[in-house]
């Protein structure tokens, strides 16, 4: 699962700090120093809670933010192109071809107002991998690889025609409809049920296996980072707190955030009837916090170091943590 | 039985969709033919996914919505038959949570309005100040504290926010109160203090809820009994125990095996249900669930499954448990 062989990075983001401008001089910093990669066919899960900076870091690996009122600094190179220096004309090659997303709301993301053939035969063209004429058939051989029944009828229905779990799945044979080397999947699940939910998981770990795909799941939701992911990296206040292998995370979590965030998990296979143990308070907005550990308003082994100082990522075996009680290990960053 | 708060017997609320054209009327069946009862003290959970009428059901054991046929015995008082001025004070005693602290709340209401608002209908307090010193005490029961009186709603977080619609739910003393997916739009971290708020003021106030919910987890952390709905029916209503440790109709089975399990080294075998939940505006003939079970009969299509008492306070509503139907599923 984690300890393959190596295999070649296909995505790698350096030190990105993702800002929005709030007046001329003003500004304020969603996400800091983000550092990561992302292997071939591998599925890393990206984890935290509403405005965390999951999404904005979705957004702008895809350069999809806005330009005017955001600065993105860093690099983000993808099969040793930097997208962060693309050209939007550049970018457009790469978006939907070698790297697509799909959405949380099936709904809005979908034109209301054309038909579900439509779309997909209209990024098949675009791409050059239909051609007009054949875009129809190559649509419906895609809806059929993503489980649509009735696919031949399915092309002529509109999206509101369909039900999430169906919608989402036309997203996805959108997103796969050119066979990309990364998905980025932005909460692909949270607006469907837990039945639909299953089906959708288990089409994504299929595809990924048929076209050999890596995947960026972004999630709040730690059972479906168990189920699909190899990798995960915990996000807290714009910054990585915790990266680790799936199961390290998962048994052996180190960060005082991660281990709140896991018990404050109802276990479904525990008869327990033992109050929760929450974090306290509430997730600071961006630009609360001025100094210091962001997470120590919240934190249960806060100490003096953590009022002044941002930790480093701190190396343990194949964990990075953002956490002063593992100071004395700290690698070369 | 004297513990006895509320009996639901039959309860059937439809919505009517008229046809723009023609004359005849069309039944949406949000809720139909439910029986069960919540004893005082306890948490009975309702269980499904969108569009099973959870939602619909909680607002019509309140006449929120108002019940089709079926009736509602809070207290040994058919609730049915109550004036609406009777109505609005036996409100006072079974109160609502709602899912969305941020469309729940007045937003040009102050904290301190909102509830002393629900004070003054109901007739708590002597005099304003009186009452005054109950918000403040109210404030503080939800984990908020008497200087947050004067704010407005959107100077709260999701969480603190969910603390005042609480707060508005006891205000009134209540015996029952109906929570209606209380923490689906929060944070995980922020979800599990809410929970525990819950479950401290259910110990302290000798509280009765009914809970609902989609999320599964959540549902069994908090409830005694646990009643499964699909499409406007309960399919299963068991104790907690018995249910998670063994779920007996095959859509309970499903969506347990469907929630997504912490434990990496987990390995059990995942039903994965075929299609999609049918609309509730024109559901399947017979059992409901017959057009994605993977235990359907001939039998499943065109009756209804009854219910079958398994054990003491455990009942499924599934052909493969009716003695009658014994040979079709052999």
């Amino acid at each position: 699962m984690t300890t393959q062989p190596i295999t070649q990075e296909i995505l790698t983001v350096e030190n990105v700090n993702i800002s929005f401008k709030k007046s001329k001089t003003q500004s304020v910093l969603a996400v800091k120093d983000l550092s990561f990669q992302i292997r071939q066919d591998e599925t890393v899960a990206l984890v935290g809670e509403s405005g965390c900076g999951k999404s904005v870091t979705a957004l702008s690996l895809m350069q999809l933010v806005e330009k005017n009122s955001s600065i993105i600094e860093g690099n983000i190179l993808f099969e040793g192109e930097n997208l962060n220096k693309l050209t939007e004309k550049e970018m457009q090659a790469v978006r939907g071809n070698k790297i697509s997303m799909i959405f949380q709301e099936p709904m809005t993301s979908l034109n209301p107002v054309h038909k579900i053939g439509k779309q997909i035969s209209e990024v098949l063209v675009l791409h050059g991998f239909a051609t007009k004429a054949d875009s129809k058939d190559k649509a419906i051989e895609i809806l059929k690889k993503v489980g649509i029944p009735r696919a031949d009828s399915i092309i002529n229905e509109y999206p509101h025609q369909l039900s999430g779990g169906m919608r989402q799945r036309v997203m996805i044979a959108i997103a796969m409809a050119c066979n990309p080397k990364l998905l980025i999947a932005d909460e692909p699940t949270t607006a469907l049920d837990v039945t639909i939910q299953a089906q959708i998981l288990e089409l994504m770990k299929t595809l990924q296996q048929q076209f050999n795909t890596a995947i960026l799941l972004i999630t709040h939701d730690l059972g479906v980072v168990s189920e699909m992911a190899d990798r995960v990296i915990v996000m807290y206040y714009g910054q990585i707190v915790e990266q680790a292998p799936v199961r390290t995370l998962l048994k052996n979590p180190k960060h005082p955030y991660t281990i709140g965030l896991l018990n404050s998990v109802p276990d479904i296979n525990s008869d327990s009837d033992e109050p929760l143990s929450p974090i306290e308070g509430n997730v600071p907005n961006i630009g609360e916090i001025k100094e210091g550990c962001p997470f120590r308003l919240r934190c249960k082994q806060v100490h003096a170091k953590c009022h002044t100082e941002n930790p480093a990522l701190f190396q343990l075996d194949q964990q990075f943590v953002r956490c002063w009680l593992y100071e004395k290990r700290e690698v070369g960053a | 039985m004297s513990n006895l708060l509320l009996k639901v017997e039959n309860l059937k609320t439809y919505f009517v969709k008229k046809n723009f054209l023609r004359k005849e009327k069309h039944y949406v069946k949000a809720v139909d033919g439910l029986n069960f009862h919540v004893n005082k003290g306890e948490t009975l959970g309702i269980v499904g996914e969108s569009g099973c009428g959870k939602s619909t059901m909680g607002r019509s054991i309140l006449r929120l919505i108002e019940p089709t046929d079926g009736q509602v015995i809070f207290n040994n008082q058919n609730i049915r038959t109550l004036s609406e001025k009777e109505m609005r004070k036996l409100r006072g005693e079974m109160q609502i949570v709602f899912q969305d602290p941020y469309a729940s709340l007045n937003p040009k209401m102050t904290v301190g309005a909102i509830l002393f608002e629900a004070l003054k209908t109901h007739d708590i307090g002597k005099n304003a100040k009186d009452r005054l010193s109950i918000v403040q005490d109210l404030l503080v029961k939800v984990g908020l504290s008497p200087i947050h009186i004067n704010r407005y709603p959107h100077e709260f977080s999701g969480g603190q926010r969910q603390r005042i619609g609480i707060a508005r739910a006891i205000a009134v003393n209540p015996s029952l109160i109906i929570a209606d997916e209380p923490v689906s739009a929060l944070d995980v971290s922020v979800q599990a203090q809410i929970l525990n708020l819950f479950q401290e003021l259910k110990n302290s106030l000798g509280l009765t809820y009914i809970f609902i919910a989609h999320d599964l987890s959540v549902v069994k952390h908090v409830s005694d009994r646990i009643g499964v709905m699909y499409l406007g029916r309960i399919v299963e209503l068991s104790d907690k125990k018995s249910l998670f440790k063994e779920p007996l109709h095959p859509y309970t089975q499903a969506l347990m095996s469907a929630v997504p399990s912490l434990d990496p080294d987990s390995s059990k075998q995942r039903i994965i249900l075929n299609g999609d939940i049918p609309s509730p505006s024109n559901p399947p003939s017979g059992c409901a669930f017959h057009t994605r079970c993977p235990f359907k009969q001939n039998v499943c299509e065109t009756v209804v499954p009854k219910e079958i008492k398994v054990s003491d306070d455990r009942y499924v509503y599934c052909h493969q448990f009716d003695t009658d139907y014994k040979d079709a599923f052999s």
